[in-house]
């Protein structure tokens, strides 16, 4: 076949117009001015990374890097027992073990965040509970805050801690890492599921909250701006 | 004998790494043809050449005085028995074995036929419906053969088809393919780097390195002439002892051994003197490491259980030989 | 001794961490049946979320959304990722880098950015966002997951299988048809299924790219939520969290391993 080499083509064709082009224009627009109608002026000029260094930006660059720190290092804390767990087990049961800690990241996030919303809030499971046993009298306020925020980065993305530590511990096992790789494309995944919240939390304290924690979050953040590009 | 198969010319380069230089071969309908030698020698390569698998860089492949230099593996009528019989996991013995029949539009009628026929030759029929994953390595194998047979090739080759088979197993197998070979009148190229086994199975033996071929011959002449040091050394077991500007290879069985003090014998005059260094138990024979006075050269002869002569460790000897036995070799 | 202790301790660790990322969900599945609307206080056993959501008709036009979605994106998706993945098994290729790149970019990059960029490109070329434009979306993540699996299943499938039906007369489309598309199957199924299984989960690049009358289940959820907390929220997040636990072992059991030892 002297034309197989071309079967590559479709995809990547795909993938141009679908993802490198559009990103092209994003990075294009952001040299880009707007008008007071919305509308996007080619005028080439820095003023939108210019943005990035006032104190606002700047505030919550750092804030946005300290809630990153401490997520990580306690999803080290936690995640690393796990692996270490699941390592040392019989070989025919770290397949499952692993795949019992990557179920919940197959869960949509909003509703694992839900699912924090009905135990945290005012009349939720917890509060009830401690009513419930006198332990409280008035229910905490245990949603909205920043220890909130935490639990919940915490809570989703602890898996993709538990699994490349688990691979790096058994990384000189040549017949693990088969049974690693075997999961999907496990490392990637969990690179893309660490970073990407980290960079999404970025744009979420900007306010453009577009996720579940929205609900987890002070309230009074002022409302996002308007897409200018949606028609 | 009719000639079947002729490589012209061959060479072969991947890359920049040259892996034949350049090689003539000529194979002969019905013969069993053993390609000997250390891996990375370039046997299995040319086998690959003769299916379809690989092409050469340069030169010929002629089967049946036809050119099928260019001629992609489907389009051959030769087969061939993969080192790890390569069976379709996904399909029964009688799938696998259909398969090439199929491919080639074999009626269905003629084909069961046929399916048939092999299977009661490779005494496969009680398995006939299995999976390969539910065979041994050696029923596997068998399936290998019946499904290259079936198509009754002009050529059956065969990339060290016991290599994965215990040593019990293998012994079994080579006899059979052998009679299988000889009862069917088809031509068999082996690859294998197992001498013991080239010198069981085969009417002829070429025997490569790095690309090259060393020698080619029938058992008995490779075994007994060897052309250099290098087939001296990897057929059998071989002492070399320079005389003069010549080399001559010397097999242990014909070295004889005699005290070193020894007069008015009846056998020729030592050639050479030595002492004895270690003597290893092997069953039938014991071996008798010697090393040779002036060099730090050793050699092997052996002692024979019923010998009356015992020889120790640091016995000084005497070594002697017909010169019929020396042969005259080429040096590496 | 000290050393069972010490493992006692790290099981019973172990299994705490198990519970941290479990009792959440398995709280939100048990209150989709409890009778209070309300209230954390258990009152009793109901079906009536779950009546209630399955004769909400917006419901069930997202439910329609997102499987159709899901099906298209995952025809597509799976077809050109298959063929990449074969393609990119058989042959080597002058930007082979360039291509891995390709490939592997919209798994590393974060989905904000991705469905910002999608949008930002639907308007440029002032298509309208819907059904359609969700369709190209999803495809174009769900792309590289299926050349990843498909590609997985291909490097572990021993060479000499497609070397071995050529040597019995098939042609190379034969070989393919008979030989290479039966042995991947599994590994082409599980991309489906993984490709499915992100379609139907997907938020945020859907969020940037739906549009009138596109509404997807996460979406509605994401609705549901703003509006406040209600039962019928965790009746259809039990039944999502049902199916997608389903599709990611079902994908997970056609992974190559499982079946490694019955073909050597």
């Amino acid at each position: 076949m002297k034309n197989g080499k071309l079967l590559i083509a479709p995809s990547m064709l795909w993938l141009g117009f679908f993802f490198i082009i559009p990103m092209l224009i994003v990075v294009a627009v952001s040299f880009a001015a707007r008008t007071p109608y919305g509308q996007v002026v080619f005028n080439w000029n820095i003023n939108n990374y210019l943005r990035f260094l006032e104190p606002l930006y700047l505030s919550i660059f750092a804030q946005t890097l300290i809630v990153a720190l401490v997520t990580t290092v306690v999803t080290i804390l936690m995640g690393y027992p796990l692996a270490y767990y699941i390592a040392q087990l019989p070989k025919r049961w770290q397949q499952p073990g692993l795949i019992l800690c990557m179920i919940p990241f197959w869960i949509n996030f909003l509703i694992r965040s839900y699912a924090w919303v009905i135990i945290l809030r005012a009349q939720g499971v917890l509060n009830t509970f401690l009513m419930k046993a006198g332990f409280i009298e008035q229910p905490l306020q245990l949603l909205y805050n920043e220890g909130a925020v935490m639990l919940g980065m915490i809570y989703s993305l602890l898996p993709f801690m538990i699994l490349p530590i688990y691979v790096s511990i058994e990384q000189l096992d040549r017949r693990l890492l088969e049974a690693a790789s075997d999961l999907g494309a496990a490392p990637f995944t969990a690179f893309r599921k660490i970073t990407l919240p980290l960079t999404m939390f970025l744009g979420h304290v900007r306010g453009t909250g577009r996720n579940g924690w929205r609900q987890v979050r002070p309230g009074g953040e002022p409302d996002p701006e308007p897409v200018p590009l949606r028609p | 004998m009719n000639e079947l198969i002729r490589l012209e010319g061959i060479t072969k380069k991947f890359g920049e790494h040259l892996i034949i230089p350049t090689l003539d071969l000529t194979i002969n309908d019905g013969e069993f043809v053993t390609l000997l030698g250390p891996s990375g020698c370039g046997k299995t390569t040319l086998l690959r050449m003769i299916a379809g698998l690989e092409t050469p860089t340069t030169g010929k492949v002629i089967l049946d005085g036809k050119d099928i230099t260019k001629l992609p593996p489907y389009k051959r009528n030769v087969n061939m028995v993969f080192q790890n019989y390569a069976l379709f996991p996904h399909m029964t013995v009688t799938e696998n074995i259909h398969f090439g029949l199929k491919m080639q539009g074999v009626p269905n009628e003629e084909a069961q036929e046929r399916i048939n026929q092999v299977l009661y030759l490779t005494q496969l029929e009680q398995l006939r419906d299995r999976y390969p994953s539910q065979m041994s390595g050696g029923q596997q194998q068998r399936v290998a053969i019946a499904r290259a047979l079936v198509n009754s090739p002009k050529v059956l080759l065969l990339d060290e088809p016991l290599g994965a088979l215990d040593y019990q197993l293998r012994k079994k197998l080579q006899l059979e393919l052998k009679n299988l070979q000889r009862g069917l009148g088809l031509t068999f190229v082996f690859v294998t780097h197992d001498q013991e086994e080239a010198l069981t199975m085969s009417d002829r033996i070429v025997i490569m390195h790095d690309g090259v071929i060393q020698q080619d011959g029938d058992p008995n002449g490779i075994y007994h002439h060897p052309k250099n040091t290098f087939v001296a050394r990897f057929i059998g077991e071989s002492n070399f002892f320079d005389i003069g500007s010549d080399t001559y290879a010397l097999r242990p069985e014909k070295l004889n051994l005699c005290p070193e003090d020894e007069e008015n014998a009846d056998h020729p005059d030592p050639k050479f003197f030595g002492t004895v260094v270690d003597i290893v138990f092997y069953g039938t024979i014991d071996k008798v490491f010697i090393r040779l006075d002036n060099t730090n050269q050793t050699v092997i002869a052996y002692q024979y259980f019923d010998d009356v002569h015992r020889w120790q460790a640091d016995d000084r000897v005497g070594i002697w030989w017909y010169d019929r036995d020396g042969v005259k070799v080429e040096k590496e | 001794m000290q050393k069972t202790w010490r493992s006692h301790l790290l099981l019973a660790y172990s299994l705490a961490i198990l519970a941290f990322l479990y009792v959440p969900l398995v709280i939100l599945a048990m209150y989709s049946f409890n009778d209070s609307r309300i209230n954390a206080v258990w009152t009793g056993f109901t079906f009536r979320w779950y009546e209630q959501l399955f004769n909400n008709r917006r419901v069930l036009e997202a439910l329609i959304n997102t499987l159709i979605i899901g099906f298209a994106s995952t025809i597509v998706s799976t077809t050109l990722g298959t063929i990449a993945a074969i393609a990119l098994h058989r042959y080597k290729y002058k930007m082979q880098s360039v291509i891995n790149g390709l490939v592997y970019l919209p798994i590393l990059i974060p989905e904000i950015v991705m469905g910002l960029s999608l949008l930002v490109l639907f308007s440029q070329v002032q298509m309208p966002l819907g059904k359609g434009s969700l369709i190209l979306a999803h495809i174009t993540f769900c792309l590289s997951f299926v050349v990843i699996t498909v590609g997985a299943r291909l490097d572990g499938m021993r060479s000499d299988y497609e070397q071995a039906a050529s040597d019995l007369y098939a042609t190379p489309w034969q070989c393919f048809r008979y030989i290479t598309l039966p042995l991947i199957m599994p590994g082409i199924v599980a991309g489906a299924l993984i490709a499915f299984t992100l379609s139907i989960d997907d938020f945020v690049i859907s969020f940037f790219v739906a549009g009138p009358n596109s509404t997807t289940l996460p979406l509605y959820i994401y609705a549901m939520v703003k509006r406040g907390i209600s039962p019928e929220i965790n009746a259809l997040s039990t039944l999502m969290m049902v199916v997608e636990i389903i599709l990611v072992l079902l994908a997970e059991f056609l992974q190559p391993s499982h079946k490694v030892k019955a073909e050597d």
